[in-house]
């Protein structure tokens, strides 16, 4: 294509590149180990908030793609059990999240992700519908999570990320007490709490360890963005386990 | 005259019947259709302030406008044309969401959304 495109918007004016695009991580300082064994998914949410302003844009953003890479999975499979939704509209916003990460002028693609935003809109599902599935508000959670991580390259506030994150452990909190309704209901034996679920430590490992990875990283090369977009998911299942 | 609601989802109907073939066309010729592209999408206007409106809103929704002109139809000689660019996937181009937001932006500016096209 030739046509030169001279789109602007108030946020990113022509020539007002990201300098963080392009800036390396090599003064980045971590705030803290992330390596504590005991810490819980709500503190590390409050230490997620204080960490993430010293990786800068693209880190951010591929820190939040990672997570959405675990949280589509369950879109698509309740799309598959309920016959509702559009998996293809939530795979074309991750994609278009992870084509993000390294653009050197996110501006021209403000307008794709505006109408990506619009249309998911349309297509999460509204936990109040009678839907009978139980992946319904990981469902929600994730496209969620893919229209939150859409948000983050215009206003670049961290809040967004801090809530992908959050749904993550959201998504994996109701599973595990609809699966421990049923697995312990007719038992005398009380369900061990979800913070303790094998599902929630592996999302919060995993977590943990793509910020561990991105502070440490010095390049986000094409190279690097594979592999790291490879390894977000455990051979592409879910943060349930579904995939 | 703003057009009626009825006459909306008409053109819409329009728009998704062209659209169904025109997708046919893409997946035919191997175009990825999730694949962000240029797009370029046509409007009609009767009045070269309509036509400055419309490209003023077109503009603030993220389109480059690449034209904006009289038409100079002899049959019409009160025919704008007014052509806007934007780069997204053909997938999301071709959903009934988007082609009902040109739509009513075309409406609301006394003019009409004529289609869109891609370089292949």
């Amino acid at each position: 294509m030739s046509i030169d495109f001279k789109f602007t918007n108030p946020d990113h004016p022509p020539g007002s590149q990201r300098e963080d695009h392009r800036s390396d991580k090599k003064d980045a300082k971590p705030v803290t180990t992330v390596n504590d064994k005991n810490l819980g998914f709500d503190d590390w949410l409050g230490l997620l908030r204080k960490k993430l302003p010293s990786l800068g844009y693209a880190r951010i953003l591929a820190f939040a793609a990672s997570c959405c890479e675990r949280s589509v999975p369950n879109y698509k499979a309740f799309s598959r059990e309920t016959h509702w939704g559009d998996p293809k509209v939530v795979a074309e916003a991750l994609e278009l999240i992870w084509r993000l990460v390294p653009t050197k002028n996110p501006a021209e693609f403000r307008s794709y992700a505006r109408g990506l935003q619009e249309v998911l809109k349309t297509i999460t599902p509204d936990t109040e519908q009678d839907f009978k599935s139980l992946l319904t508000s990981a469902a929600l959670d994730a496209a969620n999570s893919v229209a939150e991580t859409l948000d983050y390259p215009w206003d670049e506030s961290i809040d967004h990320v801090v809530w992908v994150s959050s749904f993550a452990r959201d998504t994996i909190d109701l599973f595990v007490q609809y699966r421990n309704k049923s697995d312990f209901s007719d038992k005398n034996v009380e369900a061990p709490p979800t913070a303790q679920h094998a599902l929630m430590v592996a999302e919060l490992h995993k977590q943990q360890a793509d910020m561990g990875t991105l502070e440490s990283i010095m390049d986000l090369t094409p190279h690097f963005l594979a592999s790291f977009r490879s390894n977000a998911t455990n051979r592409g299942k879910s943060n349930l386990g579904i995939g | 005259m703003p057009i009626s609601e009825m006459e909306i989802d008409a053109i819409i109907q329009g728009h998704e019947a062209r659209n169904a073939a025109l997708r046919q066309t893409l997946i035919e010729k191997g175009v990825d259709l999730g694949e962000p592209r240029t797009i370029e999408c046509h409007f009609w206007s009767w009045s070269p302030a309509e036509a400055a409106s419309l490209a003023e809103h077109l503009t603030k929704r993220g389109f480059e406008i690449l034209a904006q002109r009289s038409a100079s139809s002899s049959k019409d000689p009160q025919l704008w044309n007014v052509e806007a660019a934007v780069k997204q996937s053909a997938a999301l181009t071709l959903r009934r969401e988007f082609t009902d937001e040109l739509v009513r932006i075309g409406a609301a500016h006394l003019g009409k959304y004529d289609g869109w096209g891609t370089r292949l």
